[in-house]
């Protein structure tokens, strides 16, 4: 084993754009058989850094020495043949092709172009059984649910030998299930001997899983330190440069008459006989495991998917929805999960996004007026501190967070009674997390009835009035503040007992 | 539901089945060998076109200049058949399809442009230049007694044509189902930037894709004057689209990732036997080509309605491209 060995060292990396240092004589260095965190706030490098390790950019100076031997990549075609293999947070897999053939994506077995198919599904099958993933390797792709597919694009980053793993934000898609799965992975590769760098925003599985962690601000290297000798708090501080004394700080509010009111609902196959009200400055947490049927849940009261069974009502009164421009009119607006697929429309700027549901309102005879869509996105950007503050940069541009935020604003334009938020900082970084959880807290004190779909547990816990736990398409009983616990709520979300 | 994906599944098959029998029952005799080989012949200058489209489609692509570089091709074929003799003035027209499938490559691939629209303009170009080197007018063979020969019927059955067309569909299952670069094919098509960062030369795929249907419609193009012994700048002028339909009705998507060489052969003899039966029942052109539009919009909205996965009501998720660039300020 080469465990004295550096397997990555990477000296005094700076890394300018035009009018922009994003990399300023950062040093960092992984050794091979171990986990190591790197984290950061969004912008402070971490993507850079990586993009710099994978080839895709060549840093203005510094060195990088792989095993020792010092290397220089012009591409990614490069990195990965020293052996550095990247599994990217946004899912980088062909749909159409099958399980096997996307593991040997450019590097299929054969003879003379002739495609062996029966040994590399042996193959495939030998990799997704010792990573203890439950994918058949025939499937077509496209047809996996997405932690199905992070763990392909695991696989297939593990099937190339690699000497250097880099893992980004891999948990963002997975529930607390799956991420303990793939920590079982993670760590019998650590012990196979590969370098693991593993970029999180979570603090929390950061602790759990890494034995070394570097933190980044602001394009500088802060700190390299053993996990031992680090608290979640201090790691934190580190990363956002101040104390952060509550992650999830909760915003009183007084509770008031129920607005949403959903009773024994069901689309007939994803969620049955699912009950529970939403009242007025009340953030109603709705967790479970990924496939519980919280997301479905959500897109049938939005009137995406089909109601069979059951009754929502709305301030007392039986809606009919049969189409999201229904629940629009109703009064209930929904922030979904795939923000970049559903929730924004990527070529156009922050003001036309925010202004995009109530166009109707701010027309006249067809034209819309340009100062009063001007004036409400000015208003939104000013108050939910947008940056940059430019209602006419286009949405695309900005970062997770603030596209998140715009998307919050574009919703409560259209003045909503309900919002449902479907894991609102999934993907974003700590300091915009703390921001979005402070809108959301603003909203419930005016009277706003918040229903909150998280995966997080410590979000959910931190952020909710009460909580409904689902497993299996059933939903809990509401548990109130002073029930929750860790403990409680995953019991609730994985034993068949205890529901 | 098993049994309506099985159906569409097979459903090349369902529709070619209900063509030929309400064919057979509305024309007599249609079933006979010499309409058989009618229609076999007629279907393999679509056929032979489709199979560079199938490729090109399942990459990703579009060549929407195929009609003209078939045009282009059989004139020039034709043209130089006095100073070279027949066989090699053939193999100049075809490479003369893979220069112009190459000029089409080059130029989606280096300028970054879309095909679309790229080929909409060769298309306008390689057809006037086959206007320009004839003056407009049609050109004849130096022998008329080799275009009897190539038209001849084999096994009562076969012609060159329709016995090429068939042999070159065997070879394309093959090549998309059993080789690499044919896999790779189905990846660029399907998720370009996952193919790029596994190291699959993108580019490359979709030049020699563009070249290989730019060279299959050379081959059609010569064959066409070979055995009408005639170039002419008009021919194949509505080509273009039935073989796009012939494509498509196999099951070809038109954004590529997905499609199969039997599903083709199923979509041109479809399309060949509608347009003998309709020709033989003496339907006017024009009404065939409405019945064949008809068919496709039909195949186009029961794709669709059965893609989208029950109970959910939303596609499989797509990988999606990251948006924020690295460096993004929170």
């Amino acid at each position: 084993m080469t465990e004295a060995h550096c397997a990555l060292d990477m000296r005094g990396i700076t890394k300018t754009f035009p009018g922009v240092k994003a990399l300023s004589n950062v040093n960092f260095k992984v050794k091979f058989g171990t986990v190591h965190a790197v984290v950061g706030e969004n912008g402070a490098g971490k993507s850079t850094l990586m993009k710099v390790l994978n080839g895709t950019y060549a840093p203005t100076s510094g060195t990088i020495h792989i095993a020792d031997k010092e290397v220089r990549m012009r591409r990614p075609a490069d990195a990965q043949a020293l052996g550095i293999r990247m599994v990217h947070q946004e899912i980088n897999l062909v749909p159409d092709l099958s399980v096997a053939e996307n593991v040997f994506l450019g590097r299929m077995p054969g003879r003379m172009g002739y495609l062996h198919r029966s040994e590399m599904i042996a193959r495939t099958t030998a990799i997704l059984e010792e990573l203890g993933a439950v994918v058949k390797p025939r499937e077509r792709l496209g047809d996996l649910s997405i932690s199905q597919q992070q763990l392909v694009e695991i696989a297939k980053a593990y099937a190339a030998n690699p000497r250097i793993i880099v893992l980004d934000e891999p948990t963002s898609s997975l529930s607390d299930h799956e991420t303990a799965a793939l920590f079982r992975i993670l760590r019998k590769m650590r012990d196979d001997g590969i370098a693991i760098i593993y970029i999180s925003h979570r603090v929390k599985e950061v602790l759990q899983i890494a034995d070394e962690v570097t933190v980044l601000r602001d394009g500088a290297m802060i700190e390299t330190r053993p996990i031992s000798g680090i608290t979640s708090a201090e790691m934190i501080r580190l990363m956002v440069g101040r104390d952060v004394s509550n992650v999830f700080p909760k915003t009183p509010a007084t509770v008031g008459e129920p607005v949403l009111k959903v009773e024994n609902i069901s689309d007939g196959v994803h969620f049955r006989d699912v009950s529970f009200e939403v009242r007025a400055g009340e953030i109603l947490g709705l967790t479970g495991l990924v496939g519980a049927g919280r997301t479905e849940v959500a897109q049938t009261i939005f009137g995406l998917s089909k109601l069979v069974e059951g009754k929502v009502s709305l301030n007392g009164r039986t809606l009919s929805i049969a189409t999201p421009a229904d629940a629009v009119r109703a009064g209930i607006a929904y922030v979904p999960e795939d923000r970049k697929g559903d929730g924004i429309i990527p070529e156009m700027t922050i003001r036309e996004n925010i202004s995009l549901p109530i166009l109707r309102k701010l027309s006249r005879i067809g034209r819309i007026s340009g100062s009063a869509d001007r004036a409400l996105a000015g208003k939104y950007v000013k108050q939910f501190a947008i940056s940059p503050p430019d209602g006419e940069r286009r949405i695309n541009l900005l970062s997770g967070g603030n596209q998140q935020k715009a998307v919050i604003a574009k919703w409560l334009a259209a003045k909503p009674s309900v919002l449902i938020l479907d894991e609102p900082t999934r993907g974003v970084d700590v300091g915009a997390k703390a921001e979005i959880h402070n809108i959301i807290g603003r909203l419930v004190g005016e009277g706003m009835a918040v229903l909150m779909i998280s995966s997080e547990l410590p979000e959910v816990m931190g952020v909710c009035d009460r909580v409904v736990v689902m497993r299996d398409g059933r939903a809990s009983a509401p548990l109130s503040r002073e029930e929750l616990s860790e403990e409680k709520i995953m019991t609730l979300a994985t034993d068949e007992e205890a529901a | 539901m098993r049994y309506l994906a099985l159906a569409l599944q097979y459903r090349v098959g369902i529709i070619l089945g209900l063509t030929l029998l309400i064919s057979a029952l509305v024309v007599p005799g249609f079933l006979g060998l010499t309409t058989l080989n009618l229609g076999l012949d007629r279907a393999s200058t679509i056929g032979i076109i489709a199979i560079g489209l199938t490729v090109l489609l399942i990459a990703g692509q579009i060549d929407l200049s195929v009609g003209s570089v078939f045009a282009l091709s059989g004139v020039v074929s034709i043209i130089l058949q006095p100073q070279l003799g027949i066989l090699p003035a053939a193999v100049v027209g075809i490479l003369a399809g893979m220069l112009a499938g190459a000029v089409n490559g080059l130029l989606v691939v280096g300028l970054k442009v879309n095909s679309l629209v790229l080929t909409l303009a060769t298309m306008l170009i390689f057809r006037s230049i086959a206007h320009w080197i004839t003056d407009s007018q049609p050109v004849s063979g130096i022998d008329i007694m080799f275009s009897l020969k190539v038209s001849q019927t084999y096994l009562e059955i076969f012609s060159i044509r329709s016995a090429l067309f068939l042999a070159a569909i065997v070879l394309l299952h093959v090549w998309l189902t059993r080789t690499i670069p044919g896999r790779n094919v189905f990846a660029v098509g399907s998720n370009a930037v996952a193919a790029k960062e596994s190291g699959i030369a993108s580019g490359r795929i979709i030049f020699l894709s563009f070249m290989f249907a730019g060279g299959m419609a050379g081959v059609a193009g010569v064959l066409q004057s070979l055995v009408t012994n005639t170039g002419s700048p008009v021919f194949g002028s509505e080509l273009t689209v039935m073989v796009i339909a012939a494509v498509v009705v196999g099951g070809t998507r038109l954004e590529g990732g997905r499609g199969s060489a039997l599903g083709t052969l199923g979509g041109v003899l479809t399309i060949g036997a509608l347009t003998v039966a309709m020709e033989f029942q003496s339907v006017p052109a024009y009404i065939q080509q409405v019945v064949s539009g008809c068919i496709l919009i039909l195949l186009v909205v029961l794709d669709r309605t059965v893609h989208i996965r029950p109970g959910t009501g939303r596609e499989p998720a797509r990988a999606v491209q990251p948006i924020t660039q690295g460096g993004g300020s929170a």
